[in-house]
């Protein structure tokens, strides 16, 4: 008689899964569905919070508003002053705007902008998709 | 009804449509529950919680993976919860595997009762072998998704696949002479 074969891994899953196919899940309760819902029932109703913006719109549009008609006048309003006009359309005609060049070359701006990329680098760090773990 | 519509009604607080995600998913997530606690009311609790957290958080599925995957998920992660819960203080979770199981006598006459040999096999692994084996056996899922729900290294599912699938056949080998359960040990 001849000895038998022993299993190859493929084959033994093969028996294996047939095995398990033919023993099926075990039955939960027939009653489980009912006594989640009558669970969640119980629970109070989860509170929607809802999220407000820290400024609100109409605030963010007054501000666009305003900033808007202060360049529209800016640029509309005559060049020369006449000296009896208000003291607001004195101080608007004197300002002068920093020269941009020199703004951005300043370290102050530098260093800003250097702290600016590394919280962003830092924060895309920390928040990254989270792989599976590998072990325990 | 389609999954995704019970998924999506369930989102917006809809009971039915839950309900017809527990009763698609019931079966499979009491197994789980159970080869893991190895006790029906312990494993009945375990299967209710699961379905609760699994309601209370189904808004962060993202549908990046299958539906059972997530819930299997949780239904693992619970019942092991459950089960370091129950021996806390006393017993690590190494030994708790090893000791889970009170010895038990094999089946006799029922070698069609399938489902009997099984369950008293599969009681002589550790539990988180157990719930493994389930998983690839039973639900025939692959290895990474295993990996996702257990969160488990792929090599650390695949040694308790190997262990596992050998102690079974030793196991059962001698209960099912019909068949040819010889062992491949290496």
């Amino acid at each position: 008689m001849d000895a038998p074969r022993r299993l190859t891994d493929t084959e033994a899953d093969r028996k294996l899964r047939y095995l398990f196919a033919q023993a099926g899940p075990l039955h939960a309760p027939d009653d489980i569905e009912a006594r989640v819902l009558r669970h969640l029932a119980a629970q109070p109703a989860a509170r929607v919070i809802e999220d407000k913006p820290l400024i609100a719109s109409w605030i963010w549009i007054a501000i666009g508003t305003f900033l808007l008609g202060l360049i529209v006048y800016s640029l509309l309003a005559p060049l020369s002053v006449d000296p009896a006009g208000s003291t607001y359309q004195r101080y608007l005609h004197d300002l002068t705007l920093p020269d941009l060049g020199n703004v951005l070359r300043s370290p102050w701006t530098i260093m800003g902008l250097a702290c600016a990329a590394a919280f962003l680098s830092l924060e895309a760090y920390l928040f990254r998709p989270q792989a599976v773990r590998s072990g325990r | 009804m389609d999954e995704q519509t019970a998924i999506a009604s369930a989102r917006q607080g809809d009971h039915r449509a839950y309900a017809w995600l527990i009763g698609r998913y019931k079966h499979m997530v009491f197994t789980v529950c159970s080869r893991v606690l190895r006790h029906r009311e312990d494993a009945e609790e375990a299967t209710q919680d699961v379905f609760v957290k699994a309601y209370q958080h189904i808004g962060g599925y993202q549908g990046g993976s299958r539906f059972s995957t997530w819930l299997y998920s949780i239904a693992y992660r619970t019942a092991l919860s459950k089960l370091r819960t129950r021996k806390a203080g006393t017993l690590g979770l190494d030994e708790l595997q090893a000791n889970g199981q009170e010895p038990q006598q094999a089946p006799e006459g029922d070698r069609n009762d399938r489902k009997a040999l099984v369950e008293w096999a599969l009681a002589q692994l550790p539990a988180e072998d157990a719930a493994v084996v389930t998983f690839f056996y039973l639900e025939e899922l692959g290895i990474e998704e295993i990996v996702t729900i257990t969160g488990l290294g792929e090599s650390n599912v695949k040694v308790k696949l190997h262990r596992a699938r050998k102690k079974l056949l030793t196991i059962l080998q001698d209960h099912l002479k019909e068949e040819t359960w010889t062992l491949h040990v290496d």
